[in-house]
C-alpha cells in the first residue's frame, strides 16, 4: 500500500518532469531559430573568432542596411537579394493564384460529379504531387532552352502552378467531400445551374479550406528550389531560395549574410503559419488521411 | 434534377484547364523524358541519337549508382524512425495538460516555417568546425577540446543532414499526430485508467490503434519526401565528403548538370519517378482502406 505522502511526492515528480521534458522541446525548437536572429546581429569578427565566446558583446544592424540599402552602399549581391523577394512574391503569389483557381473548380468535379475516368485522373493528380521535383528537371530543361525560356520568372511561375494544382486538387477534394450535400440540394431546388451552386454554396463553405490550401500553396513555392536554382540564372529572375543559398556558396561563404537573408526570407513563410496555424494544420490533415 | 449527359458535360468543362496544364507540363514532359532516357544528348545542340538501353545498362552496372540508392534508403530509414518515434513522444507530451500548452503548441510549428535552404544554412553555421556553435557549447562543456567537423567527416555528414532535416520536418509529425490524438475517447481512456493499465499499456492499447492509420500515412508521405532530398544536400555537403551524401536526386542532377550528360540524367530520374509511383499506388490503396 502506498502513503499518501508517497504518492503526493510521485505527483510532484511527474509534474516537474512534465515541465522538464517541455522546456527540453522548447530549447529544441526555438533554439536554432534564436540563433539564427542572434546570429544576424552578431559583428563580424565575432563570428570568425575561435573561443567559446556564445553571446556577442555587441549588436550590428550593418547587414540588415546592407541588405534593405539604408546606407546606399548595396553590394551587387545584396541587390540581387532584395530583388529576389520581390520575384518570390510575385512567383508565389501567382502560381497560388492560378492553382486555387483551377484547382477548386476541378476538385470540385471530382468530389460531386460523375464522370468517365475520374479515379485515373485523380491518380495523375496525386502522382504529379508526389513527383520529386527532379524526376521533370531534363525534359523542362531542354524545353525551356530550346523555347528560350530559361532565365525568366514567368518559367517558374508555369511549373510551380503544375505541381501546385495538383495538390489543391488533392486537398480540396476531400475537404468539399466533408461539405453536407443538402446544402446543394437547395440551391439545386432554387434553380441554381451546378456552376451557380458552386460559386454560391460551395465556394464561401469552403473558405476555411481555401485558406488553407491557399497558405500552404504559398509556402510550397516559396520553398521551392530546384527548378529556380535552374531555371533563374539571371539576376533579374532569382528567387529568395536561390539568393539565400548564393550566400554560402557562389561568393565565398559570408555566414552573417546567411543569417541575416535567412531571418528575412523566414519572416514571411512565419507569419503565415502563425496566423493561420488552425487552418494549416487542417489543410495538413484533412487531405492527407480523407480521400 | 440533372442529367447524366449533362452532368458529364459539366464535369469535364470544370476540369479542363486542370487537366491540360497537368497534360502540358506533367504527361508530356513526363513522355519527353522516358524518350530522353533513351538517348544520347548532344549537350550544345540537344540533337538526340538513339542508344536504347545504354543508359540504364550504365547506371545499373555503376556502383556510384548503388552506393546512392544505398544513401537515400540509409537517409529515408533513419530519418523518419527518428521523426516518427520523437513525432509520438512530442505530440504526447503536448497533449497533457500544462501552463502555456497552447503557447508551446503554436511554437512548435515554427521550425517548419523556416525555408529549406535558409534552414540548410543556419545549420551550416551551428556546425561549423571552427566556428559553430554546437562545437562551442560542447567545448565550453568541457566534453571536447577541438571543434568536430561534423560535415566533412563522411561518417558523420550524412548523420547531421538527418538531423537538420528532423529539427524542420518534426513539427510537421507532431501536429499530424496531435490531431490524431484528439480522437482518442475519453471514456475509454478513463476506463483503462480505472482498470489501473500502466501508462506503457495505455499507449498500445488506446493510442496506438487511434494513431496508427495517420502513422501509416506520415510513414508513406515522408518516404515520398524523402526521396527527393536535394536542397539541403546542395547546400551543406554537395554530395561530399567523398561521395558520402550523393542521395539519388543530387546523383542524378550531378551526372545533368555537372557531365552535361542529359539522356542518363532522365535515366536517373524515371528511376527514382518509378519508386514514387509505386509508393503512390501503396498510398492511394491506404486511401481507400481507411475510408
Amino acid at each position: 500500500m502506498k502513503t499518501r505522502t508517497s504518492r503526493k511526492i510521485k505527483k510532484t515528480a511527474a509534474t516537474v518532469l512534465l515541465y522538464l521534458a517541455v522546456i527540453i522541446v522548447l530549447l529544441w525548437t526555438m533554439g536554432p531559430l534564436l540563433w539564427m536572429a542572434v546570429s544576424s546581429i552578431m559583428p563580424g569578427r565575432e563570428m570568425l573568432e575561435s573561443g567559446t565566446r556564445i553571446l556577442p558583446s555587441a549588436v550590428t544592424l550593418e547587414r540588415y542596411a546592407v541588405i534593405f540599402g539604408i546606407d546606399g552602399q548595396a553590394t551587387q549581391q545584396a541587390l540581387v537579394f532584395r530583388r529576389s523577394i520581390l520575384n518570390s512574391v510575385i512567383v508565389a503569389g501567382v502560381s497560388t493564384l492560378f492553382s486555387i483557381v483551377f484547382g477548386s473548380v476541378a476538385a470540385y468535379a471530382f468530389s460531386r460529379l460523375m464522370f468517365k475516368g475520374k479515379k485515373a485522373l485523380l491518380f495523375v493528380a496525386m502522382f504529379f504531387q508526389l513527383l520529386p521535383p527532379i524526376s521533370l528537371l531534363v525534359p523542362y530543361y531542354i524545353m525551356g532552352s530550346r523555347t528560350g525560356m530559361v532565365g525568366h520568372i514567368i518559367t517558374l511561375i508555369i511549373i510551380d502552378t503544375n505541381f501546385i494544382l495538383a495538390y489543391v486538387i488533392w486537398v480540396m477534394n476531400g475537404y468539399y467531400k466533408s461539405i453536407p450535400r443538402d446544402l446543394e440540394e437547395a440551391g439545386r431546388i432554387d434553380g441554381c445551374t451546378r456552376f451557380g451552386v458552386f460559386w454560391r454554396i460551395i465556394v464561401p463553405t469552403a473558405a476555411p479550406g481555401f485558406v488553407a490550401v491557399g497558405a500552404l500553396s504559398f509556402l510550397m513555392a516559396w520553398d521551392e528550389f530546384l527548378y529556380a536554382l535552374v531555371f533563374s540564372q539571371s539576376d533579374s529572375a532569382k528567387t529568395i531560395p536561390v539568393a539565400v543559398s548564393e550566400f554560402s556558396t557562389k561568393y565565398g561563404v559570408d555566414y552573417g549574410m546567411m543569417m541575416t537573408s535567412g531571418v528575412v526570407a523566414t519572416i514571411i513563410p512565419l507569419l503565415l503559419a502563425l496566423f493561420f496555424q488552425r487552418y494549416i494544420v487542417s489543410g495538413l490533415t484533412s487531405g492527407a488521411v480523407k480521400e | 434534377m440533372f442529367k447524366k449527359n449533362s452532368e458529364s458535360r459539366t464535369a469535364y468543362m470544370m476540369i479542363a484547364p486542370a487537366v491540360l496544364i497537368i497534360l502540358g507540363l506533367g504527361i508530356f514532359p513526363v513522355g519527353y523524358s522516358i524518350w530522353l532516357s533513351f538517348n544520347k544528348v548532344n549537350p550544345l545542340s540537344f540533337d538526340l541519337d538513339f542508344i536504347g538501353l545504354e543508359n540504364y545498362a550504365q547506371i545499373l552496372s555503376n556502383a556510384k549508382f548503388w552506393q546512392s540508392i544505398g544513401i537515400t534508403l540509409y537517409f529515408c530509414a533513419v530519418s523518419i524512425a527518428l521523426q516518427i518515434v520523437l513525432g509520438i513522444m512530442v505530440s504526447m507530451l503536448l497533449n497533457q495538460k500544462f501552463v502555456g500548452r497552447g503557447l508551446v503548441r503554436a511554437l512548435i510549428l515554427l521550425p517548419w516555417a523556416v525555408p529549406t535552404i535558409v534552414n540548410a544554412n543556419l545549420w551550416n553555421w551551428i556546425l561549423n568546425s571552427n566556428y559553430g556553435i554546437l562545437n562551442r557549447l560542447l567545448m565550453k562543456a568541457g566534453l571536447i577540446s577541438e571543434g568536430i567537423p561534423w560535415l566533412s567527416d563522411g561518417k558523420l555528414a550524412l548523420n547531421m543532414i538527418i538531423l537538420a532535416d528532423t529539427w524542420r520536418m518534426l513539427p510537421l509529425v507532431v501536429i499530424m499526430l496531435l490531431a490524431g490524438l484528439q480522437t482518442v475517447s475519453q471514456s475509454v481512456l478513463e476506463a483503462t485508467i480505472v482498470d489501473g493499465a500502466g501508462r506503457w499499456k495505455r499507449f498500445w492499447c488506446v493510442y496506438f490503434p487511434v494513431l496508427k492509420p495517420m502513422l501509416l500515412v506520415i510513414l508513406v508521405l515522408r518516404t515520398i519526401q524523402a526521396i527527393r532530398v536535394f536542397d539541403i544536400i546542395y547546400v551543406l555537403t554537395k554530395g561530399g565528403p567523398a561521395n558520402k551524401t550523393m542521395v539519388i536526386s543530387f546523383y542524378s542532377y550531378f551526372e545533368t548538370f555537372n557531365y552535361l550528360n542529359y539522356g542518363k540524367g532522365s535515366a536517373i530520374a524515371m528511376i527514382i519517378a518509378v519508386l514514387t509511383l509505386i509508393l503512390a499506388l501503396v498510398y492511394f490503396r491506404m486511401l481507400k482502406t481507411n475510408d
